[in-house]
């Protein structure tokens, strides 16, 4: 029988899924399924998307994440109804607060059930709603064609973001004609805001007239890929860079102007230029909490010029002089144009005397060699990895040191959470991180906190022999929460005791993982080495010091020139 | 307080109950809404220190055709002042 034409063939809700993800150049999605989403996996059996499946939804979302940050490509992850897909609702904040394209199909009850407290139900979409950036409840199958299409659009345009995508099962069982081709715009939707060029002029005007100016720059130079055009920005000017938890790695490795990170546990002399400093440019950061310390206190004497391709960040809490609302790509090229016409004055000297305040990092406490030393460990793990290796981290102590010692040779190499701050992200994006680059090295550095979160997804790596290498650096405490108590709550431990943890590394050995125990410092380096260089995924369990500290530390609600270096 | 008015024309109407969570979010307190065949009206009693996100916030969100910020004729020359400040920083 011949083919029909293709306007009228017929097609079911989860071929049209299937297919529009394909077009899209989707070829891996992350999952876990359930009554309401069987329709879809039925159909994903005659795919060439390869389905990786988790152990819990929340792993799959964030290795949905993990995919999409290490290669700006969209993440996919999979779910069914109710409470698979509420499980998903912290990775989508996740997503959310640091601009990841992450699309959500959900299973939905049938149709008829919707509204009727049916089986696995939940209000999703409502759920949902005000930690998207646009989620539909899809009611015909007519309507799945055009809705996949913008799903995948408004999911990587502009400013990324996750999109859910909540389909009835009858949806999915239904046929339809419809077809979609992909969409590229939207009414009311402007992803690409149009440069201004007398903007450029006049934030380069402010530059020329700067004798301390600073670049803070953020998540929003990967997102762009504006990492190559920074670059050269910044050997245009020779400007101080600091780079935020986010925008680590948008400088070269090498670049001697490099400050490091800002904020609650930056770096001595990033905060200090950002007190001291007369001009600001920040590129693609949203002056974070974090990163600012007391608003009143922050760059009191600068002139802040501000480039977001979300209009909605400029001016939202420190008063721009000179906005650019534009994507941060396009407003480089155009100013690297510029510096090429009418160069300006290098900042050597600025910059070294911004360099020579020093970090303010500090050697471990002393303490006896039964136990490791965290950032001795650290830095001689990041030294074994080198800087082309993909980190993913968790969120707490382990992850605030990391970030003030990595230096990623690209930003789309380190994997975070940041705003959201979610603890057992670590994990399962190392797993994203891992399935879209085969062919690199991906370390995942977990605290023992974090760590219990997902660490069902050992059994995701086992089973898809992904190579990647787990650092748990295990100090038996909340270790945050128990730093701040030891400094703000007069020594009240308070929840944060995690004396009683498992043996890690029988744990991952039960998995299928290898795995090695790090407790003396002797044995550091050899560990070490084994444990980089043994074949397959394999677990490094260091037990910690147990009340080490991060510093330096800006106390919330202290401006930044408030840093305190020690206890 | 700064009483904010906004003319909205929305894509669909679905988008609503988003802006008026926005709102809420942004400590804002709704005291009117109007809205029929893809036009709403509504007024938000803002704080002062988060007047200037709201509008900028809401323009943002997909389905949200277009946002017109309205304000009432005779401010005195300091609420002026203040409004005309707000609006260049978030044009």
């Amino acid at each position: 029988m011949p083919n029909q034409p293709e306007q009228t063939k017929m097609r079911t809700g989860s071929r049209v899924v299937i297919d529009a993800l394909e077009q899209a150049g989707v070829t891996v999605a992350f999952g876990y399924p359930g009554g309401a989403i069987m329709p879809l996996y039925d159909e994903l059996l005659d795919t060439t998307i390869e389905h990786v499946l988790t152990r819990h939804e929340q792993g799959a979302i964030h290795a949905a994440d993990g995919f999409a940050r290490s290669t700006g490509r969209v993440g996919v992850c999979i779910a069914t109804s109710g409470p698979g897909a509420t499980n998903l609702v912290t990775g989508i904040c996740t997503a959310q607060m640091d601009s990841s394209p992450v699309l959500c199909i959900t299973g939905q009850v049938p149709s008829a059930l919707i509204g009727t407290d049916g089986f696995q139900e939940a209000d999703v979409l409502g759920v949902v709603t005000s930690i998207t950036k646009q989620a539909y409840l899809v009611r015909s199958v007519d309507d799945l064609p055009r809705v996949m299409a913008e799903a995948l659009f408004i999911c990587k345009s502009g400013r990324p973001g996750p999109v859910l995508v909540d389909i009835p099962k009858d949806v999915l069982i239904a046929k339809t004609s419809k077809t979609c081709e992909p969409v590229t715009s939207l009414p009311g939707y402007h992803p690409a805001p149009k440069l201004k060029s007398s903007a450029v002029k006049n934030a380069h005007k402010i530059l020329k007239e700067s004798k301390q100016p600073v670049c803070i720059v953020g998540g929003g130079c990967r997102l762009s890929d504006a990492t190559r055009l920074f670059r050269e920005w910044c050997d245009n000017t020779h400007v101080p860079v600091i780079t935020t938890l986010m925008g680590l790695g948008s400088t070269e490795p090498g670049y001697s102007g490099w400050l490091g990170m800002p904020g609650m546990h930056g770096l001595r002399r990033a905060n200090r230029a950002i007190v001291d400093c007369d001009v600001i440019v920040a590129m693609g950061i949203r002056f974070d909490d974090r990163v600012t310390g007391k608003l009143a206190a922050f760059a009191p004497d600068a002139r802040i010029i501000h480039v977001d391709i979300d209009e909605a960040e400029l001016s939202k809490l420190i008063k721009v002089e000179a906005p650019i609302h534009a994507d941060l790509s396009e407003t480089l090229a155009a100013w690297n144009a510029l510096l090429d016409e009418d160069p300006i004055e290098v900042f050597d000297a600025w910059q070294k005397q911004a360099m020579d305040v020093g970090d303010g990092l500090r050697p471990n406490d002393a303490h006896d060699a039964d136990n490791i030393p965290p950032t001795t460990l650290l830095d001689e793990v990041l030294e074994l990895i080198g800087p082309d290796a993909i980190v993913t981290t968790d969120v707490g102590q382990h992850q605030m040191w990391a970030a003030q010692r990595v230096r990623p040779s690209d930003p789309k190499k380190w994997v975070t959470s940041g705003g959201a701050g979610t603890m057992g992200y670590g994990l399962p994006s190392a797993m994203g991180a891992q399935m879209a680059c085969p062919d690199q090295r991906v370390l995942a550095i977990c605290g023992d906190g974090g760590f219990q979160m997902t660490m069902a997804e050992l059994a995701t790596v086992a089973r898809c022999k992904l190579p990647l290498k787990i650092l748990l650096m295990d100090n038996k405490y909340l270790g945050m929460v128990r730093q701040w108590q030891e400094l703000f709550f007069e020594n009240r431990y308070s929840a944060v005791d995690l004396s009683d943890n498992p043996d890690f590394a029988a744990l991952a050995r039960v998995y299928g993982l290898q795995a090695f125990t790090l407790d003396h410092v002797d044995e550091m380096s050899s560990t070490l080495s084994a444990w980089w260089n043994c074949e397959g995924p394999a677990l490094l369990h260091a037990v910690c010091h147990l009340e080490e500290n991060v510093f330096p530390m800006v106390p919330a609600g202290a401006g930044l020139g408030d840093m305190v270096e020690s206890a | 307080m700064e009483i904010l008015t906004f003319a909205l024309h929305l894509h669909r109407m679905s988008i609503l109950p988003k802006i008026l969570m926005l709102c809420q979010r942004l400590g804002g307190e709704v005291t009117y809404v109007s809205a029929a065949d893809g036009r709403a009206n509504i007024v938000v009693a803002a704080p002062n220190e988060a007047a200037h996100r709201f509008a900028p916030q809401i323009r943002r969100l997909i389905d949200v055709l277009e946002l017109t910020e309205l304000h009432a004729v005779g401010l005195s020359d300091a609420d002026a002042q203040t409004t005309q400040e707000r609006l260049r920083h978030t044009a």
